[in-house]
């Protein structure tokens, strides 16, 4: 699966912004700021403040003015208590955005580093062009002696040190860095001055802005909320889109919504007795049909899936835990690992002895749920059906050299019929029921000891 | 011809520039100031239950996982932007392990999908930002100093020193002497913190006293507050107290002279005098100090303070003779110096692989290139090394 | 795995029609003013203030012991006003947790020991780790995984989320059964 950037939008105000205004702001929303103390959002408070006169004005020529109360705003965290007047940033009229923007401090020296590498970028590409031309040149009849020896003026003169002569004009306007012959050394009053940790800032928050880097508390700014992006996957072999979110930042549909949950059988665990080393134990197991069709199945020992019968068979290796945690991680495990697939197996020493059965899984039906009285079949194997799911009876064998205490873990291959719903070419006229394998490894809590 | 070429090179999407260090990632966009973001380079990972650190790998296999993961935090998070439509510009240190090199390949090019990669070593980007002719660059990382001679686009590789002094070391010498004093044992965290706080370099002139039978006056100790740890859950008072001699010290075996020339002072000067005569001088008034480890208040006028000192000492006495040291000032942060570097020469397009040969690899390797060789070129390997009119060449040697 | 049954004390528990098992044990103030929307699983020791504002919960919601459900409250230059809470369906409140949120969403695990800080808004599918501490205000987008004191993103959750929230809650209730008297 490739993931892909689809659409920004802030986290907190859940506004989307197009991709190119992103661009321009940095990827920060222009409303939303986090606290640069503890990295919390920011609150916007209101105060009620009496607009003070102009400090310059003088007492007596105080106008009567603006009486009236005038709504102020400032930011505020609620996790530490900081606001933005600790720093000393004047209240705002506005409820949002507003707020005063700094420029980064080296910007200035930044451009000019960059105008400059990009006017030697043009000069040298410009002059690779001339030495093109000049070898198509219709050469002289008179071999000239820098000829006979490919000693060119470009040459020479680099040979000197001098560099090209014509590269002076775009490059002039630029200086290079002036070293200086002493260094800032620590402040006067460094061994003798209290420290009080609670001035200082933590690298987290040094770092949160990196073109500040504030060594002081009273340097902190107000940061621009970071946005989040909602994100599409695409098949890694086909191109295909796999899912694709709806645009609106709050929704959590999509438009495209292809996971493997609804097409993979589901197995569970629902009980299993100890496992002990040399000894035989039983293992109850659910399985459920989670597509709309019927579904043969048939338990095989863990194996390499067997090679495709049309060679268009695909054998997705796919973890499933026991925990809902553990299965909420398997799409990002499923995320890695393209075209090398290395899964190593973990150290099965438990087998399974599967049913040489096939099972059929009726389809899903959302109705069934209300009916609830699982049948019990008369079977050895499968201790109940209801609708598309039923539980399963298997035995296992541990090996005996087991040690005591490490994860028991065991491994069956679960072959399945699948029929593809998406609807596919006219040309395709091929059956649309595949048989597909998926490994399954189950984690069964730890070995016991042989003695319990 | 020229015209559209102009065009394409304004069109094309900025590219992302990449400082992957070992304690801290450095990520943003070729033309900016500033990274976008100076992570930790650290990710969660929901098999741990908790933060892993990228370079906690026991093989390839587990760093190619550290890396996918890491790669995705910082595109998906961080930068928002798609990999496959930018081209990356990987800083790194000349003394990267190949297989490094390698895994970061395979995973920028096979899972992202980049077009294309530009590898370019941190001194000569370093270098860049100044755009003086002749740079010694010092680069106190996380792990280690390193310390390269770039004249004129080309980092002299003979001279090239490094020794494991970084801020590191700084750190585990503040974890002996706060246990000397009687300190719990501390999370690298707080450590970190501890250190960023408090700790400062001392002159040289106190760094004798230390040393001496009569300590000068010691700097004000600090009590330094303990998350967590509440009232009446043991502990003093969940407080550490940094006495002003570990505050002082702890930067010391930065400059420590153990007889195998690996104190800061040393790499410089070693560097010197193995890099050719003509530039020497030039070399020493040019001398720029980066590197996150570079960040310690006072760090830059002791190694002044050493550097005046070791000239009038054996080896170097007899050997160089400098009358002068000019340090540069770099426009940005101290850690933040080589990703600068590799932004301004991402943005400025091919401006770093003009001069000479090494600055050769600093073209952008392709993707199509990449899958062909699966190799990277390295300035090691006789394969990239040899030049084309070589001997060995011709006889298919190589 | 399969989540194994619950077994509950059949006295303890009442069902309505609609389908809601809630424990007699816990403390539902000013129940008037608290809509279960069916099938929902009130546990012991759980507390619920109706009587601060309107409490509306969707449909499978699991409430666990111990936890307290509380409408925010926002303070005014005249006063303090209670705000209504509203919760989506499938939500789980882990045991021992505090919501003082103005809105959860739908599909919303709350872990234990959770603190969600007056007025936040938790949106569809997001998740809240274990002993996590939300601030007072706080908006969790969807897809969002929080943890830690204050909480923070973490990583995001997968696309299958609300199938997966669906599948635990119902499969909870379905396993929420009366001890059979034997």
């Amino acid at each position: 699966m490739i993931p892909q950037v689809d659409s920004h939008y802030c986290a907190n105000c859940l506004e989307n912004m197009p991709s190119s205004e992103a661009r321009l702001k940095k990827n920060r929303c222009s409303s939303c700021f986090d606290c640069p103390s503890c990295f919390h959002t920011l609150s916007t408070r209101a105060t009620l403040a009496q607009p003070r006169p102009a400090p310059e004005a003088g007492g007596g020529d105080a106008k009567v003015e603006n009486k009236q109360p005038k709504k102020m705003y400032y930011l505020s965290c609620f996790n530490c208590r900081w606001t933005s007047r600790d720093v000393g940033i004047p209240d705002q009229p506005v409820a949002s955005g507003g707020w005063p923007e700094r420029s980064a401090p080296h910007a200035a020296r930044v451009s000019q580093l960059l105008e400059h590498y990009r006017a030697v970028a043009q000069q040298e590409k410009q002059d690779k062009l001339e030495r093109e031309r000049k070898k198509f040149a219709i050469r002289g009849k008179y071999i000239t002696l820098t000829d006979k020896t490919g000693l060119t003026g470009a040459v020479a003169r680099s040979i000197a040190g001098l560099g090209d002569a014509g590269a002076g004009a775009a490059l002039a306007g630029f200086a290079p860095a002036v070293p200086k012959e002493d260094v800032e050394g620590l402040p006067e009053d460094a061994f003798t001055k209290e420290v009080n940790l609670k001035q200082i800032t933590s690298m987290p928050q040094r770092l949160a802005s990196p073109e500040w880097q504030p060594v002081s508390v009273s340097r902190l700014h107000p940061l621009a909320k970071l946005l989040s992006v909602k994100r599409s996957q695409r098949c890694r072999a086909c191109d295909h889109n796999l899912t694709k979110p709806e645009y609106n930042p709050g929704s959590i549909k999509f438009k495209i919504e292809l996971l493997a949950y609804y097409h993979v059988p589901e197995v569970k665990i629902i009980s299993c007795e100890m496992i002990k080393p040399g000894a035989k134990s039983t293992l109850l197991l659910k399985l459920a049909n989670p597509t709309g069709h019927e579904m043969a199945l048939q338990l095989l020992p863990a194996a390499p899936p067997p090679p495709p019968p049309h060679g268009e068979t695909e054998a997705a290796t796919e973890d499933k835990d026991d925990s809902i945690e553990k299965s909420l991680d398997k799409s990002l495990k499923l995320d890695k690992e393209p075209r090398w697939p290395h899964v190593e197996p973990p150290a099965i020493l438990t087998r399974v002895t599967p049913p040489a059965v096939t099972l059929t899984l009726a389809p899903r039906d959302d109705a069934a749920e209300y009916d609830d009285d699982a049948r019990h079949e008369p079977s050895h194997i499968i201790l109940w059906r209801k609708s598309n799911k039923l539980a399963l009876r298997l035995e296992l064998t541990t090996d005996p050299a087991a040690v005591e205490g490490s994860p028991a873990r065991t491994a069956l291959t679960v072959e399945y019929s699948y029929r593809n719903t998406v609807p596919q070419s006219i040309t395709a006229s091929q059956n649309r029921d595949h048989t597909l394998y998926t490994t399954v490894y189950l984690d069964l809590g730890t070995v016991g000891s042989a003695g319990l | 011809m020229a015209l559209y070429e102009g065009i394409a090179l304004i069109q094309e999407k900025q590219a992302v520039v990449l400082d992957l260090g070992s304690e801290y990632t450095k990520f943003g966009f070729t033309g900016e100031a500033a990274p976008r973001c100076i992570v930790r380079s650290e990710f969660w990972s929901p098999g741990l239950r908790g933060y892993k650190r990228v370079f906690d790998y026991k093989d390839d296999e587990e760093l190619y996982d550290n890396l996918v993961h890491m790669l995705h935090l910082l595109y998906f998070r961080h930068v928002l932007v798609n990999p496959k439509e930018r081209r990356v510009v990987v800083v790194e240190s000349l003394l990267t392990p190949t297989r490094f090199r390698e895994t970061l390949a395979k995973v920028l090019f096979t899972h992202y999908e980049v077009s294309g990669v530009a590898w370019a070593d941190s001194g000569r980007l370093c270098a860049l930002t100044l755009g003086a002719p002749a740079a010694l660059v010092l680069e106190v990382g996380a792990r280690e100093a390193e310390v390269c001679a770039v004249i004129h686009g080309c980092v002299v590789l003979r001279s090239l020193q490094a020794a494991p002094r970084g801020a590191l070391r700084v750190r585990t010498e503040l974890a002996r002497l706060l246990a000397e004093d009687g300190a719990p044992a501390l999370t690298d965290h707080v450590l970190e913190d501890i250190m960023v706080k408090t700790c400062l370099v001392t002159t040289r002139e106190r760094a004798q006293q230390w040393a001496s039978d009569s300590p000068p006056t010691p700097a004000k100790s600090v009590r330094y507050p303990l998350a967590g740890a509440g009232r009446g859950r043991g502990g003093p008072g969940g407080a550490v107290t940094v006495e002003g001699r570990a505050r002082e010290l702890s930067a010391e075996p930065l400059f420590a002279e153990d007889g195998e020339y690996c104190s800061l002072q040393d790499l410089l000067l070693q560097c010197i005098m193995q890099s050719p005569i003509d530039c020497r001088r030039a070399l020493a008034e040019n001398i720029l100090v980066c590197g996150g480890g570079a960040a310690l208040p006072g760090l830059r006028s002791r190694l002044r303070e050493e550097l005046a000192h070791a000239l009038t000492e054996p080896p170097y006495c007899d050997r160089l003779h400098l009358t002068s040291l000019k340090f540069h000032s770099a426009p940005a942060h101290a850690n933040s110096v080589a990703w600068l570097g590799g932004a301004a020469a991402g943005g400025g397009g091919a401006g770093a692989g003009r001069r000479g040969p090494a600055g050769g690899d600093a073209r952008a390797g392709g993707r199509d290139a990449w899958l062909r060789a699966r190799r990277l070129k390295d300035w090691v390997c006789l394969l990239d090394n040899t030049p084309p009119d070589h001997p060995a060449r011709e006889h298919h040697l190589i | 795995m399969e989540l194994q049954d619950t077994y509950y004390n059949k006295s303890e528990y009442v069902e309505t029609a609609s389908g809601n098992k809630v424990s007699r044990q816990t403390v539902l103030c000013g129940s008037q003013n608290i809509v279960l929307h069916g099938k929902v699983i009130v546990q012991s020791d759980a507390i619920i203030r109706g009587d601060l504002a309107n409490v509306k919960t969707g449909r499978f919601c699991i409430i666990s012991k111990g936890s307290v459900i509380r409408p925010p409250f926002k303070k005014f230059s005249k006063g303090v006003a209670f705000f209504p809470l509203q919760m989506g369906d499938h939500v789980f409140v882990g045991e021992n947790a505090v919501v003082n949120a103005a809105v959860v969403g739908s599909y919303v695990y709350i872990g234990k020991n959770v603190v969600i800080g007056r007025r936040c808004v938790l949106k569809d599918c997001c998740m809240i780790e274990d002993n996590s501490v939300l601030p007072a205000e706080t908006v969790v987008p969807s897809f969002a995984r929080y943890s830690g004191s204050p909480a923070r993103f973490v990583t995001n959750l997968p696309e299958a989320m609300p199938d997966l929230m669906t599948e635990f809650t119902k499969s909870y209730y379905q396993h929420f059964l009366p001890t059979t008297v034997s």
